[in-house]
């Protein structure tokens, strides 16, 4: 009977399950994950270092309930998203950047293509925590709408929702920020 | 995939852990492992130290019985002397219920006589 691949409630995929690699391998393996997460959520060195570091330490305290290489995956993703959202709301450390806060971006931002990306990622910072989270994971992530759901116990439907709300939100912000720079310019 | 869809997956693209990251985690999971609690301190990792131990452990034992015992001791006493008030009491107030009974009794025998 060949095994059929099933996503479960956790969003770990039952079949083609890897041995349970050792902590410093899912350390040097995922590292790069967790602190992308965290920076590009909090956009502050130190504090996604630090919470990247916390997540980790919180994962060897839990390695015991870790069933597989995907759980590990699901599992730090989860964690690191749920505390990036916490520490915002704690800390009130809100780098919502409004519109007319961010940095001015200058016309080669419209050019060249990192500097648009540096300008986009302010853009993503500056929006509301949980919409800011889902694109973080969709587009950092390449997550499915499924698996972010699981990960931040939310309805796919309203993961869709929040996700498109966000891309309005950021297509007003560019197409306004656009229009400032060519009167600008004019 | 719009186009800003793609570009949002380019500025958010992984970006790598800052340098000794891992090195950085793996030293305070240690740390966290040497980490031990306060009771733990208080046990002597070798054995020679434990049986340094040993007479001021016994010492603290009988101590503690003996304190014990003395409190258990007063305990008893205390109880012994509420029992024995107790009793006396009770047999002072039935002396005075039989005293009280018998007045009451001649009263009547003198009033009795008076009417005949």
């Amino acid at each position: 009977m060949s095994l059929l691949i099933s996503a479960t409630r956790n969003g770990v995929e039952a079949a083609d399950r890897m041995p349970l690699p050792g902590f410093a391998e899912v350390v040097e393996m995922h590292q790069s994950m967790v602190f992308s997460i965290a920076w590009h959520f909090l956009r502050d060195q130190s504090a996604a270092e630090e919470l990247a570091q916390d997540v980790f330490l919180q994962l060897h305290r839990s390695w015991a309930s870790m069933q597989s290489a995907e759980h590990i995956v699901f599992w730090l993703r989860k964690v690191t998203s749920n505390r990036c959202i916490d520490v915002v709301r704690r800390r009130k450390l809100r780098h919502e950047t409004s519109l007319e806060e961010a940095a001015e971006p200058t016309s080669l931002e419209r050019i060249q293509d990192p500097l648009l990306s540096a300008y986009l990622g302010r853009m993503v910072a500056s929006l509301p925590e949980k919409q800011r989270m889902l694109v973080v994971l969709r587009y950092q992530e390449g997550m499915e709408l499924e698996e972010i759901a699981n990960a931040l116990s939310m309805n796919v439907s309203t993961v869709k929702t929040q996700i498109s709300r966000a891309l309005d939100l950021l297509k007003a912000k560019m197409a306004n920020r656009l229009k400032h720079d060519l009167e600008a310019e004019a | 995939m719009t186009e800003l869809e793609q570009q949002l997956a380019k500025a958010l693209a992984r970006r790598d852990a800052p340098a000794g990251f891992s090195d950085r985690v793996l030293a305070a999971v240690q740390q966290s492992n040497r980490r031990v609690p306060w009771w733990r301190k208080m046990v002597p990792k070798s054995s020679a130290s434990a049986w340094r131990l040993v007479p001021a452990t016994v010492a603290l034992v009988i101590a503690m019985s003996g304190a014990l015992y003395q409190h258990h001791e007063k305990a008893e006493e205390g109880e012994t002397a509420k029992r024995q008030l107790i009793a006396a009491m009770k047999i002072a107030g039935e002396k005075l219920h039989t005293a009280q009974q018998r007045v009451v009794e001649i009263g009547e025998i003198r009033t009795n006589e008076g009417s005949y």
